[in-house]
């Protein structure tokens, strides 16, 4: 259904993120994940979308396919595919056809996610049967077996055919994580969610999984959004890198000129704590404190409590997000020449200060 | 064979024979057996060596850091080392003694000597105790009076930890306090070798480097030897005095940190280092990730257990087990052509930060 009309164009808007606002309920109050979060990501990008434990950088990644947990609630915002389709409105049968044939997902632990209890084959088989819609013919079913060889060995696993008689429990990560992969592609979707889909595996078996993402792009013409706490890992496989803290993007950019420059203090120290080897016999650079409690209402800046660089403006006025020098975005007072902030040396061109009470 | 333990930074102002060093490994094998009916009837009669003649040795002060993808034994290695799996072969020595012959007021004395600290915070500390009671029980269990004992607010300074934790419970700490809890609960009985597994592993990146930080500050001031059990290169690479490389049971490179890292002998520690993300190397310059997967130790390769995913492989790696041989003073490596590794030039990483 709704696919485009000719090729679609590099350059096209895939996925198109506006206003999204995300809530759990948790024991009598709401918790508001997502308090407005707006993401473009156009087609053939590999999007890194980074950010600590709790900076909802999961939480966009479900929200985008309907699949927040059952206490979540998408209570504000669109999540436009394609430039067509909201997501936030399309009914339930809509929604299964556009999980997997537009957009598809795959998830940090396959284990999770594969059913134990069935072969390999036959969970490939049931992805594609459940969206060829009705009763599948033997030849269909021929069919189906024949596309779940060719995708895994894609992946590379070569040993296709004997894999299709093997249970999850007897590959390795690995290879768990191939077979998500060649599960996640047997509909031919657009765009690719990758949720932290190397953090449980070896560096050997990561730089395998990220060649192969990379080989995929490439040879599909995928759009890949991939969800990690690990900023090496974005360096190594993304274009844009879009950070997030407390719910909020924070700056976003190429790749290359976000970790050259990086514009917003957060970005600086998340790079800054990379264990390398050149900060061998000095101590590692840290954030101070936690990410915030996202109960109740913000005022000011959310990265306020542990920046270095805080002045007043941050803890009374929410920054706007603004083009600064390689970052397309970036949500910071010091780089907005028309904040409050006392800017060094440019702070004649800022405004007097006074900070209107929020 | 063994590793001498050897550290051009520290002043040896003593005279005579060196002090044997704290923590030492000989020849130690682990073996898995399948036994029982269930392993009979499944025709499983394959003995796993997890473990497979490992010398090492660490001495006072120092960090060994262990490294290798899962399936190389280097959790069973740090068990062993701590007498909390059962060696098959080989020799455990702390401070001098023989691990394996201690009686039970050796044993009580070795585990306060020698601590580990688990991968999993939260399954390694009682959900049912508050911070301040797995603070004080390691002194309840070895009967050491209140002179000798640290207090639970200074055990908390120690690791970074505000006072008011004492009174919460494990499921109310974030991954990097139940961490930090973790480190100060192996601090309590001023240990004098420290085994770390994974110490960071499943971390944010600022709660990881905060983690490391808090080790080398603990080491800097208390003089505690680590033996840090990682797959993270980094990890190790920022942590530890000298690295021990490990591929399905056995050693394969050891050396002093900086010149494992900046001049792998072995093929598998240039794969490994090839292996890291990000921003260290130019995207570029990546070689091809190291093809295949670590062997089931079940049924390892013959000859060298790598050559089955070793681009300098040739036919006498299939047949003849490599030994560990000494390539430079302190460095050793298994490998029949390290020659030709060392001269194939450093893997795909640059050497800027």
């Amino acid at each position: 259904m709704a696919s485009l009309n000719g090729s679609p164009a590099v350059g096209d808007v895939v996925l198109d993120i506006e206003g999204l606002v995300v809530e759990y309920r948790t024991r009598g109050s709401a918790m508001r994940v997502l308090p407005g979060v707006d993401l473009t990501i156009t087609r053939g990008e590999v999007v890194g979308l980074v950010g600590e434990s709790g900076s909802g950088k999961s939480t966009l990644a479900l929200a985008a396919l309907r699949l927040l947990p059952a206490n979540g609630r998408i209570a504000a915002g669109r999540i436009v595919l394609d430039g067509t389709t909201d997501v936030t409105s399309v009914s339930r049968e809509q929604l299964r056809r556009l999980r997997g044939e537009k957009v598809a997902m795959i998830f940090q632990d396959p284990l999770t996610s594969l059913n134990p209890t069935f072969k390999i084959g036959r969970q490939m088989i049931d992805v594609q049967r459940a969206h060829c819609g009705g009763r599948v013919r033997f030849a269909e079913r021929k069919q189906f077996q024949q596309k779940a060889t060719a995708l895994l060995r894609e992946v590379g696993l070569p040993d296709a055919d004997q894999l299709m008689h093997s249970y999850p429990h007897q590959l390795s990560g690995g290879m768990r994580q191939r077979v998500m992969t060649a599960m996640a592609l047997s509909l031919e979707p657009e765009l690719l969610i990758a949720d932290e889909p190397t953090s449980a595996l070896d560096v050997t078996t990561e730089a395998q999984i990220l060649g192969l993402l990379r080989q995929i792009k490439a040879d599909r013409d995928l759009t890949i959004l991939f969800v990690t706490h690990d900023l090496s890992v974005v360096a190594e496989i993304c274009d844009r890198v879009v950070v997030m803290y407390a719910g909020q993007v924070m700056e976003q950019g190429d790749v290359a000129d976000v970790f050259e420059r990086p514009q917003h203090p957060y970005t600086r120290a998340l790079l800054d704590a990379v264990p390398t080897r050149s900060h061998r016999g000095q101590p590692l650079h840290t954030i101070p404190g936690r990410v915030p409690s996202l109960i109740g209402e913000f005022r000011g800046c959310r990265f306020a409590s542990r920046c270095s660089y805080v002045q007043d403006v941050c803890r009374t006025e929410e920054p706007r997000p603004v083009a600064s020098d390689s970052s397309e975005a970036v949500r910071c007072h010091m780089r907005d020449p028309g904040s409050a902030y006392e800017h060094a040396g440019l702070s004649t061109t800022a405004t007097p200060k006074a900070v209107p009470p929020a | 064979m063994t590793t001498t333990a050897h550290d051009p930074g520290r002043p040896d102002d003593t005279a005579g024979p060196p002090p044997p060093p704290l923590l030492r490994l000989e020849d130690l094998s682990v073996t898995f057996s399948p036994d029982g009916a269930l392993a009979r009837l499944a025709g499983n009669r394959r003995a796993v060596r997890a473990v497979d003649g490992v010398s090492l040795s660490v001495s006072d002060a120092e960090v060994l850091g262990v490294v290798g993808e899962s399936g190389s034994g280097k959790t069973t290695l740090a068990l062993a080392a701590l007498r909390l799996q059962r060696a098959t072969s080989g020799r455990v020595s702390f401070a001098g003694a023989d691990v394996g012959g201690m009686r039970r007021e050796a044993v009580r004395r070795f585990r306060r000597d020698a601590v580990m600290i688990f991968q999993d915070p939260h399954s390694s500390l009682s959900p049912r105790m508050r911070v301040s009671s797995l603070l004080r029980e390691p002194y309840v269990i070895h009967h050491i009076g209140p002179d000798e004992q640290y207090s639970v607010a200074e055990l908390l300074r120690m690791v970074e930890l505000p006072e008011r934790l004492a009174d919460s419970y494990p499921h109310e700490l974030s991954g990097g306090q139940a961490r930090r809890v973790g480190i100060a609960r192996a601090l309590t009985l001023r240990p004098r070798l420290i085994v770390a597994d994974e110490p960071t592993a499943g971390l944010d990146v600022s709660a990881a480097s905060a983690i490391l930080n808090l080790l080398q500050a603990l080491r800097d001031e208390h003089g505690t030897a680590y033996l840090v059990i990682t797959h993270a290169l980094n990890v190790v690479g920022y942590l530890a005095d000298r690295i021990a490389v490990m591929y399905l049971g056995r050693v394969v490179e050891t050396g002093a940190a900086e010149e494992v890292y900046d001049n792998p002998l072995h093929p598998y520690t240039r794969a490994l280092i090839a292996s890291i993300p990000g921003m260290d190397s130019g995207r570029a310059s990546r070689q091809q990730p190291v093809a295949g997967e670590i062997p089931s130790p079940r049924n390892p390769p013959s000859g060298c257990h790598f050559h089955p995913r070793c681009p300098f492989a040739v036919d006498r790696c299939r047949s003849d087990d490599p030994p560990l041989e000494e390539a430079a003073p302190g460095r050793q490596v298994a490998c029949l052509r390290w020659r030709d590794v060392a001269d194939a030039g450093s893997p795909a990483v640059s050497h800027g930060g």
